[in-house]
């Protein structure tokens, strides 16, 4: 329940209306996105998506499984070419953050936590495994803002998973990024985890002044991180406050009317729609 | 026969030399060849070996051009490489499948260019190869490919490191995977043509398989997996080949038996510190507390 | 050691045509490899059909027998082979008809004729030549020698006249004529290499100590014990020491192959490279053995011949 308070304090200058919250925060998008098209082969994963990102945005993108959420993810991140349209960076080299799902690691793979920070600094240098002199004060800095700063010595592949995905939005730190991209945060986490995920990336949203665009399906987790939910498939059918957003007659639309039985309700986990 | 008798022979010489090169070479390319699943690959390319020499002699009796052997034999395995390189990128093939068929179409199409020019010989030599017949030039080759493996290795050691994790995240750190794919390609591809005249084909994949596998037994961080591959890299050939002479045994297998040797040492020693930990306080124990999840 | 070994293999799968009704075509006589085709093509001239197993340039130490070979050797008449252990596999076919190759008195079986009865083989003289299990350690290269080479066409001239009685003349004055010339090789490597000194042998393969044993070279050794397997260190420096104190000039490849380590010792111990044939590869016709026995004298004789 706390969590729903902490909710309240960073985001009161969230109004009805996103623009107006926008503007509060910054004057330009961060990031606009103009009728932006994936094709894979054949199948079209996104077609005519038109989105800004503002500055200092929580955003959630949700929607089915094959709905295009992770590829606008990748697009934003510009891991995939668009098909067609365009997105437009303020800042040609806006410092970007990404937090993939998490990895599947074997756990005989004998890399620490402190190693796998030194991987992911952007500096260059010889690298012969642990963690360089000059990196170690700013990777600990890092660790310690996800308070994880005692797990430097642990194989990546022994964390849990709720240790794995703050080591990952450790690593996507280190980049001093603006925007900060998440796949998936809360998926392999249980319930304790993920309402500490929210919170920790409330403070860093607060703190560091992130924006931060993420994918999901719990919308338990949705409902309490995001300001403005996108309920896509292959466009956004749905794009607005959770409250909106996140009520049964966009859930049905985007989902099916199949996967909104009787009694289900939004703030549950929706995993496996 | 004492050590420093068999020092005084200039074939004994290079071949700790060679050793010395090669193994550790081998050894740290392995950490990378091991953690991205193509321990194949390189006994792949070892084997396409076989075509190289085989098309070298077919240019030579059809072309009548006189080229070095090693010259087609790495051609041939760069070639290979970048094919398969490139299929694992393009193609929706799972790259085990990839290396499968391109390993034994290529050999297959060696023993049939070796079956017409009727030169079977050639395969022996290549298969086993021989650490003696080093010459003061093919060790000034290992020792340019030591250089070339430590200068990417040390200068890319984290870009491979991530694109092993996860390539999406290594490319969303605008990393060139692809390139650094071909490039790591190209490395094992040099590196087996250079040291097949060691080991052979056969007892290559030893040497670049063996040392890491026995270093993530032990080790629990990246740095000691890269340290003690390398010892093991450096001790097992030179001790395969004090070995050979001292019990008047063949050197190849020697070498090899030395590297599993290291292997089982170092998972007694884990299975001791196992038992140790486990002996000792519960907390002690690194186990992990949710593994996966 | 039985002259003419007679196989199951032969009796088993071509039994119907060994009657007298197949005597109107020519005989049909198989030949393992190399020099046993050049004397069996120069004894039997027309009068038989002669023809080689080994073609594809392989040699008889690690031969695998292919399916059209089993098919070529059931309808041969006759099989000649140079014994003495060098084709092994030849024990794999028996065993994959059923046969044991012994315990058969061969009436109208063909026949396997085993070139290396009564020959005074040797075991290996160099002190690193090869123990081979399949001949209690006795060395098959026998051929090299032009006077075994003699005593070989007498075995072969035999079993053809006992197969081909009606042509037993004409063999005889075929073997009678290809003799002569093999005794005309023996003196010619005998008037060449007497004269020489410091006539030291080392081979890639221990495929000489007949030749050396025959006129006087010294083998000092081998490198290989077995072709293209690698050494134990040791043996390779006591072949180095050797080869050193005996202030050895030249070490023998092998025709077609000359494999780094050979090349490597000879770097390290200042000698040249030359070529030998074991003639083990290539095909054989009448002339053969004869034109690549004198090529392997001129090499020799270059070889030994101090460079002015």
């Amino acid at each position: 329940m706390s969590a729903v308070a902490d909710r309240e304090a960073p985001t009161s200058a969230r109004t009805a209306s996103q623009h107006d919250a926008a503007e509060f925060l910054c004057r330009a998008p961060l990031l606009r996105i103009e009728h932006l098209g994936v094709r894979y082969g054949p199948q079209w994963a996104l077609r005519g998506v038109d989105l800004d990102i503002w500055r200092g945005d929580v955003l959630a993108f949700i929607g089915p499984n094959g709905a295009g959420k992770s590829t606008l993810l990748k697009a934003i991140l510009g891991l995939i070419t668009p098909t067609e349209g365009s997105i437009l960076r303020d800042d040609a080299l806006l410092p970007t953050g990404y937090v993939p799902q998490k990895l599947d690691i074997d756990a005989s793979f004998p890399l620490t936590v402190g190693e796998f920070m030194a991987v992911n600094h952007p500096g260059r240098s010889f690298w012969f495994g642990g963690v360089p002199r000059r990196w170690r004060s700013l990777i600990m800095e890092t660790l310690e803002r996800l308070r994880i700063a005692d797990l430097e010595h642990r194989q990546l592949g022994t964390l849990s998973g709720g240790q794995f995905q703050r080591v990952l939005i450790a690593a996507a730190l280190l980049q001093q990024p603006q925007l900060l991209l998440l796949d998936e945060p809360s998926a392999s986490i249980d319930r304790r985890g993920s309402e500490e995920l929210q919170l920790l990336l409330h403070e860093l949203h607060a703190q560091l002044g992130l924006t931060i665009v993420f994918v999901s399906h719990d919308l338990h987790f949705v409902h309490h991180l995001a300001h403005r939910v996108g309920c896509l498939n292959q466009s956004f059918c749905g794009l607005g406050p959770p409250h909106e957003v996140l009520s049964e007659h966009f859930l049905a639309e985007a989902y099916g009317t199949s996967a909104l039985a009787p009694g289900r309700v939004h703030f549950h986990p929706a995993s496996t729609p | 026969m004492t050590l420093s008798e068999l020092w005084s022979y200039d074939f004994m010489r290079y071949a700790l030399i060679s050793a010395c090169l090669l193994g550790p070479a081998c050894a740290m390319l392995g950490v990378f060849v091991t953690l991205r699943g193509m321990a194949f690959f390189s006994d792949a390319l070892a084997h396409s070996a076989v075509t190289g020499v085989a098309i070298g002699f077919l240019i030579r009796e059809k072309l009548g051009l006189q080229l070095d052997p090693m010259l087609t034999v790495l051609i041939f395995a760069l070639l290979q490489a970048a094919i398969m390189a490139w299929l694992f990128h393009r193609s929706s093939l799972a790259p085990d499948t990839v290396i499968a068929f391109s390993f034994t179409g290529s050999v297959a199409l060696g023993v049939v260019i070796i079956a017409m020019l009727g030169k079977y010989r050639l395969l022996d030599g290549i298969l086993f190869g021989s650490i003696y017949a080093n010459s003061p030039t093919d060790i000034l080759r290992q020792a340019i490919l030591v250089c070339i493996i430590g200068a990417v290795l040390l200068t890319q050691m984290r870009s491979y490191t991530l694109s092993t994790l996860n390539p999406e995240l290594a490319r969303a750190r605008r990393l060139h995977t692809v390139w650094l794919n071909y490039l790591f390609a190209l490395l094992i591809a040099a590196t087996v043509v250079t040291a097949l005249k060691m080991l052979g084909a056969l007892l290559l994949s030893a040497l670049i398989v063996i040392p890491p596998a026995a270093a993530k037994l032990v080790s629990g961080s990246f740095r000691g997996l890269l340290v003690i591959s390398l010892l093991g890299g450096l001790i097992a050939p030179l001790l395969g080949v004090v070995a050979s002479a001292q019990l008047n045994v063949p050197t190849g297998p020697s070498i090899v038996l030395m590297n599993v040797v290291f292997l089982l040492a170092c998972a007694l020693w884990r299975s001791r510190r196992r038992r140790l930990a486990a002996g000792a306080a519960p907390t002690s124990s690194p186990m992990p507390a949710t593994a996966k999840s | 050691m039985a002259v003419p070994v007679a196989l199951t293999v032969f009796s088993t799968s071509c039994n119907k045509p060994a009657e007298p009704t197949a005597r109107t075509a020519k005989l049909r006589v198989l030949t393992s490899f190399l020099p046993i085709q050049s004397h069996a093509a120069a004894i039997a001239g027309d009068l038989a059909e002669v023809s080689q197993l080994l073609t594809a340039d392989t040699g008889p130490h690690d031969y695998q027998l292919r399916p059209t070979d089993v098919k070529r050797l059931a309808d041969a008449d006759m099989f000649i082979v140079n014994g003495a252990g060098l084709e092994s596999w030849l024990g794999e076919l028996m065993a994959k008809a059923g046969g044991s190759g012994q315990g058969n008195d061969g009436s109208k079986a063909q026949a396997v004729v085993d070139l290396s009865a009564g020959l005074q083989l040797t075991g290996n003289p160099a002190p690193f030549a090869a123990k081979r299990a399949a001949e209690e350690g006795k060395n098959p290269h026998t051929w090299l020698d032009p006077v075994l080479a003699k005593q070989q066409v007498a075995t072969i001239l035999a079993a053809l006249q006992k197969a081909d009685p009606p042509n037993a003349a004409a063999y005889t004055a075929n073997a009678a004529a290809y003799t002569t010339q093999l005794d005309a090789l023996d003196a010619e490597y005998r008037s060449t290499l007497t004269p020489l000194t410091n006539k030291n042998l080392v081979t890639f393969h221990d495929a000489f100590p007949y030749l050396a044993a025959r006129y006087g070279l010294t083998y000092i050794g081998c490198i290989s014990e077995f072709p293209e397997k690698d050494p134990p260190p040791q043996k390779l420096a006591a072949l180095v020491d050797a080869i050193r104190t005996a202030k050895v000039g030249v070490l023998f490849a092998e025709t077609g192959y000359a494999p780094a380590l050979l090349q490597e010792i000879a770097r390290q111990t200042g000698a040249r490279v030359s070529m030998l044939d074991t003639m083990e590869v290539g095909t054989g016709n009448p002339t053969a053995y004869l034109e690549r026995m004198r090529l392997n004298l001129t090499a020799l004789e270059s070889s030994f011949t101090p460079a002015q």
